[in-house]
Order: C-alpha cells, then structure tokens, then sequence
C-alpha cells in the first residue's frame, strides 16, 4: 500500500476510534472555550485607581451603611433571599472566562503542573545583575522593582524582620493554589541572593518615611536591607513577583463592572468567582481581599484588538501571615470595623468571649513557629471565617456557590499539596508539615460544612433505559470524600416550576438509597421539560437539605431523555 | 503476503466493528453534556441592566453615591501623594522635639482648650548620680482666655537610691470659673463667675520603694509649696460676679491671697498598667499644713484620699474599676479656708452629671463605678464602653455626712486606646440637673 492510501484509512480508523469514545464520554473530553470576546481597543479601556484607604472606607464604612438605602438589597436580607450567580451555566458551572479557568475543577492536576503554574520564567536569574529601578519603602517592609538580567521585572518583597520565610512561603504555595482553583494569577518565585548582585537605576526613586519623593542610592536600599533576614551564607530571601503582561489598568472591583468593558457583562458581585472566593480564600487564610490586590491587564490578541483579563494579586497575606508581620488574633475572625460584634458586645457588655480571644488565649497569646505564623484550626468555622473588608458579593454568595467553591476545593489531592509545599522552600521541614496538616485538615473542614448544607451530588449521567425508563447516576461528594459517617438517604419527587418557582408536583417524595436512580418517566414525557427534584437527609438536624434540581426534557429524535440543567438551590421551596 | 501494516488495519477493522456498534448505542443512550456550556441558567450574555423595580428601589442611595465618589477621589489622592507620610512623619517628629499638643473639649466652653507639652525629661544619660533629669513646661489656652504656663525639673533616683527631686513653677490665669456658692444644697439657678490667677512654686522630695512581683511601689514624699492667688470679677456678661456679691466676711479668699504649704504624700500602687489597668488599683494620702502670708488669715489642714482598685471581670477585656476619695479641710483656730481651696465637686473628674465645680464645702466625699468592656479590637486599635456611676456629696463640717445629701450621677463613656493607652474619652453624664459633655485624652482614673 502505498503512503497516501495508508494515510487515508489511518485517517479513517483514528476518527472512527475518536468518534466512538468521544461520543460516549464528551464531558471528559470537551475542551473549554471562553465566551466569544468582542474586541476592545486599549484606548478605550480607562486606568482604574484604588488605595487602601478607599478601600476600607467604601466597603467598610460606605457599603455598610448605604445598604440600608437599597431597598431591594434590604427586603433580601429580610427575607435571606439570594441572587443566583449570574454567570453560572444551566450546569451550575462556570463557563471559562477572562475572570476564570476551570483548571482542577475540569481534570485532575499533577502537582508538577499545579507548581507550575502561570509560570512565565523560572524567576530572576540570581547571577545577576538586578537593576533596581524603584524602591517601595512604605510599611514595615521594604520592597523593590527590579529589571534581571533577562530585562524581565519583578516586584521583590521581603519577609518581615523575626519572621524569615513568612510571607514570601505563603505567597508562592498559595498563589499556585489559587491558579489551579481557577483564578488568574501573576507568577510567583522565592528567590535567594546575594545582595552585591544588586545595582540602582540611576534614575531610581523611592518614597521616604517622610512621604516626599527622593533619589534611590546604594546606601539607601543598604540601609533599608540591613533588618532583612539573612541566610547563614548571608543571602537574602525574597517573593519574586513577575510583572504580568499587557497593558495595566488597574483594580477590578468586587462590587460593579467596566461599562466601557463590552465583554465584562455582569456586575462582578454577581460572579459566582467573585461570590465564592471567600470560599477559596477561607481555605488559604487569606483575608486581604481587596479591590487594591486585584489587577485588570488589557491583552493584545495579536488581531489589532484585545481583551481585558482579571487578576488576583498578592498573596502574602495567606496562612498565619499578614503580609508585614503574622496575622493579628482578629484576623478572619472579625472585619476591620465588624458592626455586627462590635452591636452584639456593647449589647452583652462584653461578657461573651469572642472566638478570636478565645483561641489567642488558649494559645497562650502566641504561635508555634515564626515562619507559619498565626495559622491553626482552632475555632475555625467555614461559614464565620471573615477577610478584613467585607464585600456585597460575599454576602450575597449563596449556598450553591459555596458548593461549587467546596467541590474545586476537594478536588485538590492532599498528595498534590504535599509536593506543592516545596515551592514555599521553608528551611524547616517541620514548618512544611504544619502548614500542610493545617491545610488538608482545613479542606475537609469546608467540604464538610458545605457539602452538609445542601445537597452534595455532583457529576450527573442519564441513561435512557427505553420504554420510558432512565436512569441517574451521581456521585454524593460527602459520601465520596468520606465527610460523613452517616448512611446517606434521600428522595425525590417530579415537579415542573412556573414562572415565580413554584413547583407544580407529578410526582410526590419518595425516598431511595442511592445512585443510581432509576425512573419511569413515560407519563411525563408530553410535559417536554421537567424537573426532578432530589433532597438529601441531613443526618444532624433531621430535616432535609436544600435539593438539586435536575432539569430533564424529552429527548425529540427518540424515545429518550436528556438531562438539560442542574441547580443546587439555596432553600427547601415547595 | 499481507504486509503487516494491512494485517493491523484488517484486525482493527475487524476490532471496530464489534466494539463501534456496542459504544455506539451506549452512546444514543448516554446523556452526555457540555459541563462547562456558556448556555447560561438565567440570562445572556448581554450587560446587566437593573430592572425597573431595582432602579426605583435604589434610588434613595443615588444621592450618596456622589457622596462616596468625592470622598474616594481625596483618599486615593492622599495615599497616591504619601499626604498621610508627610504628616505622620511631622507629627512624629514635633514629638521628636519634645512638643507634646493636645486639645481638650469640655461641654462646658471656658473648659475647652489647647495644650502645648514639651517634654525635656531625658536631659542627661543615666549615671550613677542621678538616672534620669529633665525639664517638661507646658502651655495651655483657649479661646475664653484660659490660659497656664509651668515648668518641672526633675532628677529621679539619685544616687541609685530611689530618691526622687521634683520643682515645679506654674502661672495660670483662668478667666471664667464657676461658683455656686458653698454646700450641697445651693441652687444651680444661682451663680457666679471669678477670675483665677495664680502663681505657684513647688518643690517635692521623695523616694520611691519597688517591691518585688505584684506588690507594685510605694512613693512617700515630702512637699513644700508657696502660691500666690488673686480673684476677682470673672469675664462673664451673663453671671454675676463674684466680687460684686461677696466679701471677705462673707466669703473668705474672695480677693485672693497668699499662703504657704507644708505636707506629705504617700502613694501606694500595684496597677498592672498605669495607662490601661486590669487589676491592681492605688492609694493616696496627702496631709497638707497651709498658712496664709503677709496678712493672710488661712490656716487650716487639708487631708486628701484617693484609692482606687480594678477587677478583672471573666477575661482582662471586661475591668471594673472602682474609686472612693475623699477631701477634708480643717482649719486651724479661728482661722479660714480660702473657698478656692475648698473640697469641690462636679465635672468630669468627681461627678460626671453635674457641672464643672458644681458643689463646693469643706468636705467632700465621694465615689465611682466604672465597667470598662472593649467591644472592638483591630491590630493595635481597641474601642472600650464604660456605663459608670458616680456617688458623692459635699459636706459642712466633719461628721455631717449624710447619705440623703448624695448626689447620683450616671452615664457612658466611649475611650479609643491605641497600644492600651487611652487617646480619645468620650463622655456623657446625666444628673438631676441635666447632662454633661465631656471629650478627654485620658481616664478620670
């Protein structure tokens, strides 16, 4: 046979051997697309500006207060009414976005790959020489922007003095955690060098103490290292930020959406990303989540337009640190002005202890390792856990983004993390583990608390049986991760919903063990669409968890069923 | 001969054609989906527009929205120009120098004013002759014509002994103090107003005694003071004077004077923190001999009480403080006590609810109740609230205390600590004639 002939009936038996499998498993196999973005010109797109003063001030004192001025925010919190994400598909998943990749969430991740990460460079090439080209000397620590070798830019943040490896440990872990969750992330490295390697911009500036502008010198940045932390060797130890790419414009909000934006469509406190991040970051501990450690990023896509993509950025406020020093014990306990305690102290005159004093108490005012800093699972509780701002959108997440968010969260293999630690190059090994133990023991914290508030089946099929029969499989996250110890029990009932959610019941509760769940459908056929509706027993409180709703209509080429939405709802509504 | 590629290629077809038809019709009857389809639950992909319910519904919040517009541009601006650098940097260093500003607001406006401390205490290095020496003055005025001015030398532990050398020099001039006349009962309707200027030299020797674990210290000192006071007609247009209504045989010390102080102060106190105490408390008796000059007909004894102790509460965020003190001036003879150097209540150190000097009389005897409970904490920042309740009566002679004559007065304090210190208290407190205003820089104890 010659080569063309053997090309073709190649060609033929690989898309015959693609076809057959790719039919019977496409959600597997379906490779994400981003929605279809318009092109937006860089001119169009405004600088945003944020600080951190305006910051607390508009979520913290402003939002709070204002609230009460949304009359429709205020009769949802009445009645503890809940947007649904906007953004969620009729899967209740996120399609990909410019705000959002499903990494984990789609496939599992080598650890290889989730230490990866964004990874752009391997870091700052430590032979040098580094160009400083701005000092930043505001706070406790000092940072600098470099230009390396390579003339990539960095942001270099050090650990705070006492404190080696705190911040720049937890940056680099949590950062590629963040990114195999999903976000968008700029690429983090720790590095270590040799200072003499270092060499200053003659056009170098820097911020004084003093607030007032002055010329960067040798001496100065000298000055400004001397409390750093050394090795033994006397390198220092440094988180590498990688400048990230395209045009900067700025902060995104948590709150509202770019007009001039025609691919940002949704106000982003209604984005189950941004609705659920508290989730995420509940995990990770990091409570500095603010419109200031976010970053909008205009990318040319090489067709004369481009599109704005949104960032995380800065992380090293995760675990037990606080960026500059370890966190404070109110910390995720407690917002920075939180009406909420403060109303419920002065009302108890101050009789009840809050959670954050008991632990500091019961940790004798301090913390196991100075590297991890104030990190444990002590009075940790998922739903309470607090970043340092609040924001509408974390208060409008309701129970099927915290699902989501718990599900992503799971999926990350405690043998994956063991091996992602390494990128923090903690020198103690012991430090390595306790910030892990932390972590896994934390994961299954949240899977458990949310898992157990709704009702935690995921990763539906349907199987038209013929006759009018069919059959779902699922997989009960709880039972699957081994979070409960209970028997798991549930029911179900066949319903259609009107216009206002009402249900309108075909078939009444009844209760099965377990996937799968075999139906007779035939008499619902000639409705078209319905529901089946599918309630877990929670095995604490006796009652019944919030259900998934399971929209399935006729299949019209057949005699089959196909499975057209799900929906984990946030209330037990008849 | 079939090559052994048509061999593979034969035995796939024949692989393919039991195994498509099996996966195939598991196929038709899988329900297969995109998990991640851009088929939204609700809506599409078009910007999210409020509906009409939402547009009316958040319309009252519009107005503020401008509001928060402007007040977020100058925040931005102030970080973006490091403004708060610049003037935390010039605040810094003003205290760098010694100055010490801060203001002081009573409800009551002659009490209102600005303060000026520049504080000199670390003159010279510790030595084995004296550990610390230095000079503090300070300056006070307001727009009532308030007005003091002092300076303090001092030499702590000389000769690594404990002992202790303090003078002081103080000129104050105040142009509106409020009187009342003297006793329990006077009407609040009934008053008069005095111009104080006073000048006053002090000199103060004692020695401090530390004792080991929560035993605290004892100071026992010794005092020598000279003052020079004139009164006359207070500057204000609605009062009377009190010069106009009085005279010496009606009131002793309405024209001032000049006397002379001989005493002792003992001081005991254990507190855990001087600025912040959780437990521990203090005490403090003063004997006072003073002796009228060139003329001058005061003599009489003044003995002064202050204890106060601090309870721990469940936890050392919820303290009760309690304070009892008291004043009795006896005079010597047949001789007098100036009523400016009467047992005063009223105001914001002794009765909170009642006007500043509010009660005058030889005696007085009083207390407070305070429940301090920090209701917010943040990095070094704490915010207490203090419901309190003061008890006090001022009396003729000793031994006539009556507890019918007690004045109550209540109320709350708010005090904002930074590093468990008090920086800003915020006081009201409510008597039988009325309620009082008070913003300080410190406790009342």
């Amino acid at each position: 046979m010659d080569n063309p002939m053997r090309r073709f009936f190649s060609a033929i038996f690989l898309s015959l051997v693609i076809t057959a499998f790719g039919v019977t498993n496409v959600s597997a196999q379906q490779t994400s697309v981003s929605p279809n973005l318009e092109e937006l010109s860089h001119a169009k797109v405004k600088k945003k500006e944020t600080s951190m003063y305006a910051d607390f001030f508009d979520k913290n004192v402003y939002d709070r207060g204002v609230q009460w001025f949304y009359i429709p925010r205020v009769f949802r919190k009445m009645f503890n009414l809940k947007k649904p994400s906007v953004n969620a598909n009729v899967y209740d998943e996120l399609p990909d976005s410019t705000f959002f990749t499903n990494r984990i969430g789609r496939k599992d991740m080598t650890a290889e790959e989730i230490v990866k990460g964004p990874e752009v460079t391997t870091g700052p090439e430590t032979t040098g020489p580094w160009t400083i080209v701005k000092g930043k000397f505001e706070g406790i620590t000092p940072g600098f922007f470099i230009k390396d070798a390579k003339g990539n830019e960095y942001l270099l943040k050090f650990d705070p003095p006492g404190y080696a490896e705190l911040s720049s440990g937890a940056e680099a872990i949590a950062s590629r955690m963040m990114y195999a969750l999903g976000y968008n992330v700029p690429q983090y490295t720790v590095v270590y060098f040799d200072p003499s390697i270092l060499t200053v911009w003659e056009h170098a500036t820097y911020y004084a103490k003093s607030g007032f502008n002055r010329p960067l010198t040798m001496e100065k940045v000298t000055e400004a290292l001397k409390d750093i932390n050394r090795t033994p060797d006397g390198k220092l130890r440094a988180s590498a930020s990688l400048k990230v790419g395209g045009i900067l414009k700025g902060p995104m909000s948590f709150n509202s959406f770019r007009k001039e934006d025609p691919n940002d469509y949704f106000r982003h406190r209604n984005h189950r990303e941004i609705k659920a991040l508290i989730v995420f970051a509940s995990w990770l501990n990091n409570h500095d989540l603010r419109k200031g450690n976010t970053l909008d990023t205009w990318i040319d896509d090489g067709k004369g337009g481009g599109y704005l993509k949104h960032y995380l950025i800065d992380f090293g406020s995760s675990f037990g640190s606080a960026g500059d020093r370890p966190k404070d014990p109110t910390f995720t306990f407690e917002y920075f002005l939180d009406y909420k305690d403060v109303a419920y102290q002065t009302a108890t005159l101050g009789v009840f202890e809050p959670d954050w004093k008991k632990r500091w108490e019961t940790n004798h005012k301090t913390f196991r390792f100075p590297s991890a800093g104030n990190f444990d699972n002590l009075y940790f509780r998922p739903e309470n856990w607090k970043p340092e701002i609040p924001h509408y959108a974390f208060d409008d997440m309701t129970l099927g983004d915290a699902f989501w968010a718990a599900k992503i969260i799971m999926k990350l293999k405690p043998e994956a993390l063991k091996e992602i630690m390494a990128v923090g190059q903690y020198s103690d090994k012991d430090v390595e583990k306790y910030i892990y133990d932390i972590l896994t023991e934390r994961q299954k914290m949240i899977g458990q608390y949310w898992f157990g508030r709704v009702t935690p089946l995921d990763e539906f099929e349907l199987k038209s049986l013929g006759g009018g029969k069919a059959e779902f499989s699922f997989k009960d996250l709880e039972v699957f991760y081994n979070l409960s110890n209970a028997a798991p029990s549930y029911r179900y009932r066949v319903v259609t919903h009107n216009k206002k959610g009402k249900e309108k019941v075909y078939q009444g509760d009844t209760n099965f063990s377990g996937s799968p769940l075999e139906l007779d459908l035939v008499s619902f056929k000639s409705l078209g669409k319905f529901d089946v509706v599918i309630e877990k027993l929670n095995s604490n409180t006796g009652k019944w968890n919030p259900p998934v709703i399971l929209t399935v209509s006729s299949d019209t080429s057949g005699d089959g069923f196909v499975l057209a939405g799900i929906w984990h709802a946030d209330k037990v509504k008849k | 001969m079939m090559s052994l590629f048509r061999k593979i290629l034969v035995l796939a077809a024949l692989l393919m054609a039991i195994v498509f038809p099996l996966t195939y019709s598991s196929a038709q009857d899988a329900s297969s989906y995109d998990k991640y389809t851009e088929l939204l639950h609700k809506g599409s992909y078009t910007k999210e527009k409020d509906t009409f319910v939402e547009k009316v519904g958040n319309a009252p919040a519009v107005p503020l929205e401008l509001t928060k517009a402007g007040i977020e541009k100058v925040l931005i601006w102030v970080e973006k120009t490091h403004l708060n650098d610049k003037v935390s940097y010039a605040w810094g260093k003003i205290h760098e120098w010694g100055f010490h500003p801060t203001g002081q607001q009573l409800y009551d406006k002659p009490q209102n004013g600005y303060n000026i401390l520049w504080d000199r205490s670390k003159l010279i290095k510790a030595s084995p002759i004296v550990e610390n020496a230095g000079f503090t003055a300070w300056n006070g005025l307001n727009e009532y014509g308030y007005y003091d001015a002092a300076g303090k030398l001092n030499a702590d532990n000389i000769l690594n002994t404990g002992l202790y050398a303090n003078q002081l020099f103080k000129y104050e001039n105040r142009e509106r103090e409020p009187f009342y006349g003297v006793g329990h009962d006077t009407s609040r309707g009934v008053s008069y107003t005095y111009k104080l200027q006073a000048m006053n030299y002090e000199t103060r020797w004692g020695k401090e005694f530390k004792f080991p674990g929560f035993f605290g210290k004892l100071n026992v000192e010794g005092q020598y003071d000279f003052r020079r006071v004139h009164i006359s007609g207070g500057r204000d247009g609605a009062k009377h004077n009190i010069e106009n209504r009085f005279n010496e045989s009606s009131l002793a010390g309405v024209h001032g004077g000049e006397y002379h102080i001989i005493g002792a102060n003992i001081m005991h106190d254990d507190r855990n923190s001087v600025d912040d105490p959780t437990y521990g408390g203090y005490r403090k008796f003063t004997i006072l001999y003073n002796q009228g000059l060139n003329g001058d007909q005061f003599e009489f004894v003044k003995y002064r009480f202050e204890a106060a102790q601090f309870f721990e509460i469940l936890s050392n965020k919820n303290v009760v403080g309690i304070r009892f003190a008291g004043e009795s001036n006896s005079r010597v003879g047949h001789k007098q006590i100036p009523f400016f150097e009467m047992a005063r209540l009223g105001g914001w150190s002794s009765l909170r609810g009642y006007e500043y000097n509010r009660f005058f009389d030889n005696n007085s005897l009083w207390m407070s109740f305070e429940y301090r409970y920090n209701v917010w904490t943040f990095k070094r920042f704490k915010l207490d609230l203090v419901p309190f309740l003061d008890i006090g009566s001022v009396y003729g002679e000793s031994g006539n205390f009556a507890m019918a004559d007690t004045r109550i007065s209540y109320g709350g304090a708010a005090r904002w600590k930074i590093r468990d210190r008090v920086n800003i208290d915020f006081e009201v407190g409510h008597g039988d004639e009325g309620t009082q205003f008070y913003v300080k820089y410190t406790t009342p104890y």
